[in-house]
């Protein structure tokens, strides 16, 4: 990538900052503490990402406030006088996360002394954080091997059969939804499934991370950086499945899984995905006989890598035929394989492209998040549709907690994309 | 037992960032670019403020008449604190004019670039010279010694000073001073819509929405009138008012902020005598007066008598009670008591305790007291969100809809919320 090409407009790309991505890891903790030693605006669009997963974040979430003199005299203070209203509260987190904004990391503050100083009765991970770091993801992957390194134990002996899920989020859109239901087809296929670091996890889970005999890598920004530490320090294989969409793709997800470790009951899983595909089958029949095949002249996937490529593949595969499908990675990683688009973008590299694209589509369907809409908004005389698949989704509500991924998660955005379609049909009358 | 609110905290310094406020400024400037200084995910929070602003539009029924202008950041990362990050920067400013062909530049800093002392002028000058584009930049570096509206000032000084050109006037032409979502907003429109029944036009809204081409415009207004608030923002936009009429002859009026319906009185009268049409601001005023009377009209049958607790959180410069004090009478609402909720720092309390007790006598109680109060009550005005799901709760806005149109949306979410019949819950006018 030259250095030219990686400036693009940021109206046209997603992300948030690592502070919130060391401070989504740690969220997903059973009863843990985040505590930022950084202003207050950084502290606030931190806790309002948080919040659009766990509306009560701001019960555990926490901000030192300094002033532009912590930046010469140290922010010491500051930290210390929120930790110790949180002891005259008597909060004991199961861990606390103290994490300093990027303008705080700069100054070189000792965090940890801090910490240690007060004798806190619960463990605390320290991190200097921020934009420095880069986005999200950057940030989810300092704080998870930062607290690998300090509170995982030293050794572990492999258990079989039992695995980690490395690279998920609560606070990607239905996060929570998107694990259980990859959690659930790993049990049915026999596996003991011990932690999802980043979603839904406790401390003591974490702890078991080193007992896997696999670790099964889901979203690569999320998960490839933590299987290779895991894999460095316990020597822990790991396979980097993607994500399961749709019937098909959830078998052949499974299938990398099986080669690697294999699993004893496959033959559940398979039985399961056999109901699944007749149904849909059924309903789309259904469908079909009213509204007519379903067809979109062109579709958008722009979201995290993996989602991107894993979706798309899945799109025209299994769930609609399309004239031009286009797809946009926020992340520049290792991905699988997507042999279904006309053409692959990745933000960082080809921004001209990505411009370009979005001043020239019309008649699209949008699997994205409410940013592209806001461009094509913006553009008008351009026809749109959007069905979001990950944050910010201003233009549209979810309340329901519905996987996207997996055999559940197939029949939930079948129904999506057919609704969209007739949204479409229905508006062009 | 105390009531308590939801996500509270005391703002005990610097609560926002100079860097959004630089970008605001110009945000809909066609012609400008702008370039954080700062790490990428300082970007990502203005374009979710961006984003937030443009959906919020659209939930009005609006729509933006224009787009957004690009906005880049020059990425800075970890290695760029020991090196500095101007190279870096003087990439980004190159791209930036290769590739937009901006008729104009301008740099926020971040805090990074603050703390690590990067001489962004010189560089701002080298590029400026080397490509015949202006390019302003500003002293103060995200959070550091600045909020937000110091950024938005001295941008906009920077503007007056090298665009505006003394000019022939325009006959019964007004200038718009400061922002509040803009032309397509709820304040310019209704400010635009009452100027028209003047018989006055407005020729643009500055800063942020008049193009780089425009600009030179400004000073043919006849007339600006700031679209006021509360706080550094108001005092900043009536020194802008203040230099244009010292520098062009403009007459200004700013100092009245037209919430509630006491204030819109004043505001219009005025505006009648800045134009030198005091008859024709009595007819205005008999009008809105009648479109206020019918409304309340509707409202009364419903509001009268009814128990009405007023949660009070915020300082003085930010909110005064008067106006929602004056809804509260105009409604005939039974207003049971006062809380003043435990925000307060030091004199603020006392501060706010006694415009409290100047414009009311209802008795004033404490958080420790409220409990019983708001469980009594039929409807609680409040400016922060309680930790209360019995309560119906009217969240008291930042910045209040205004003129008569924003009034009638006052009194009507009070009485569509004494209308539902749902339990509890929170609306937002």
């Amino acid at each position: 990538m030259s250095e030219k090409q990686g400036w693009g407009n940021i109206c046209e790309r997603v992300d948030t900052c690592a502070l919130t991505g060391a401070g989504a890891f740690f969220a997903a903790i059973d009863k843990s503490e985040v505590l930022i030693n950084g202003p207050l605006w950084c502290y606030f669009y931190a806790l309002r990402h948080l919040e659009k997963a766990r509306p009560d974040m701001y019960t555990r979430f926490y901000g030192s406030q300094p002033d532009n003199n912590a930046v010469i005299y140290g922010s010491e203070e500051y930290v210390t006088q929120e930790l110790q209203r949180m002891l005259e509260d008597g909060h004991k987190p199961s861990v606390l996360l103290l994490e300093s904004s990027c303008s705080l990391s700069l100054i070189g503050d000792d965090l940890a002394g801090m910490a240690r100083k007060l004798q806190l009765p619960f463990p605390v991970v320290t991190l200097d954080s921020g934009g420095m770091v880069g986005g999200f993801a950057e940030g989810y992957a300092k704080a998870a091997k930062k607290l690998f390194a300090q509170l995982l134990p030293q050794t572990a002996m492999a258990k079989p059969l039992a695995v980690n899920i490395l690279g998920q989020s609560e606070f990607y859109l239905q996060g929570a939804a998107d694990t259980q239901e990859i959690k659930r087809l790993l049990q049915l296929a026999g596996y003991e499934v011990l932690c999802t670091p980043g979603c839904e996890c406790t401390l003591e889970e974490l702890q078991r991370l080193p007992e896997a005999s696999l670790n099964i890598v889901t979203n690569a920004e999320l998960g490839l950086p933590l299987a290779e530490y895991l894999h460095k320090k316990y020597g822990t294989p790991y396979v980097f499945a993607g994500l399961p969409y749709g019937v098909q793709g959830t078998l052949r997800w499974l299938q990398q899984i099986d080669a690697q470790l294999p699993a004893p009951a496959m033959d559940k899983v398979t039985a399961e995905a056999q109901a699944q595909d007749n149904y849909l089958l059924s309903r789309n029949n259904e469908a079909i006989a009213l509204w007519g095949s379903m067809w979109f002249d062109n579709v958008l996937v722009s979201a995290p890598a993996t989602q991107a490529l894993c979706l798309a593949q899945t799109l025209r595969t299994e769930w609609t035929d399309i004239g031009r499908l286009t797809v946009i990675c926020q992340q520049l990683k290792d991905e699988p394989a997507c042999d279904t688009a006309e053409a692959i973008y990745t933000v960082g590299v080809d921004d001209a492209a990505i411009s370009e694209y979005f001043k020239t589509c019309d008649n699209v369907l949008l699997l994205t998040s409410s940013s592209e809409s806001s461009v094509l908004y913006r553009r008008k005389q351009c026809s749109f549709d959007a069905c979001n698949i990950c944050y910010p989704t201003n233009d549209e509500v979810f309340i329901t907690k519905q996987p996207m991924v997996g055999l559940q998660g197939s029949a939930y955005m079948l129904e999506r994309l057919w609704n969209c379609f007739i949204r479409r049909k229905k508006n062009k009358v | 037992m105390a009531i308590k609110t939801r996500r509270f905290y005391s703002a005990r310094k610097s609560c926002s960032c100079s860097m959004p406020g630089v970008w605001r400024a110009v945000a809909y400037m066609d012609g400008a670019v702008v370039v954080f200084h700062s790490p990428r995910a300082c970007a990502h929070v203005a374009r979710t403020m961006d984003i937030n602003s443009q959906y919020r539009t659209l939930s009005e029924n609006e729509r933006e008449q224009w787009g957004s202008v690009p906005l880049l950041s020059s990425q800075m990362q970890e290695k760029d604190a020991i090196f500095g990050g101007v190279a870096r920067l003087e990439k980004c400013l190159r791209f930036a004019i290769e590739t937009y062909k901006p008729k104009c530049l301008m740099i926020a800093n971040s805090c990074v670039a603050g703390v690590i002392g990067d001489d962004v002028e010189s560089v701002a000058r080298e590029v400026e010279e080397k490509y015949d584009v202006p390019i302003l930049t500003v002293e103060c570096c995200g959070f550091l010694g600045a909020e937000y509206y110091d950024g938005y000032f001295e941008i906009t000084q920077k503007l007056l000073e090298r665009f505006v050109k003394p000019c022939a006037k325009q006959k019964d032409s007004v200038l718009l001073l400061g922002d509040n979502g803009g032309p397509w907003g709820h304040y310019a429109k209704e400010v635009t819509r009452i100027l028209q029944e003047f018989g006055v036009e407005v020729i643009g809204q500055f800063p942020g929405y008049m193009a780089m081409d425009e600009l030179e415009k400004v000073a043919a207004a006849e007339y600006a009138v700031v679209l006021g608030g509360r706080g550094q923002t108001h005092i900043g936009l009536r020194k802008v008012a203040e230099q244009l009429q010292e520098k062009y002859g403009t007459h200004y009026l700013a100092d009245i902020y037209p919430v509630g319906w006491q204030e819109t009185q004043d505001w219009v009268i005025s505006i009648g005598r800045m134009l030198g049409r005091e008859a024709l601001a009595q007819q205005v005023l008999k009008l809105e007066q009648q479109r206020l009377n019918e409304q309340l009209q509707h409202f009364l049958p419903v509001t009268e008598g009814k128990k009405t607790v007023l949660c009070i959180g915020r300082i003085l410069r930010y909110f005064h009670p008067g106006n929602i004090l004056q809804t509260i009478r105009l409604l005939r609402l039974n207003l049971t008591g006062i809380i003043l909720l435990d925000s307060y720092d030091g004199d603020e309390r006392e501060a706010m305790l006694q415009v409290v007790q100047e414009n009311s006598d209802v008795p004033v109680h404490t958080t420790a007291e409220g409990e019983e109060l708001v469980a009594q009550a039929d409807i609680v005005l409040t400016t922060h969100e309680l930790q209360n799901k019995e309560a119906r709760q009217i969240f008291l806005p930042m910045l209040p809809q205004v003129a008569v149109a924003g009034e009638v949306k006052m009194m009507q979410g009070i009485y569509q919320s004494l209308c539902s019949r749902l339990k509890g819950g929170v609306r937002y006018v």
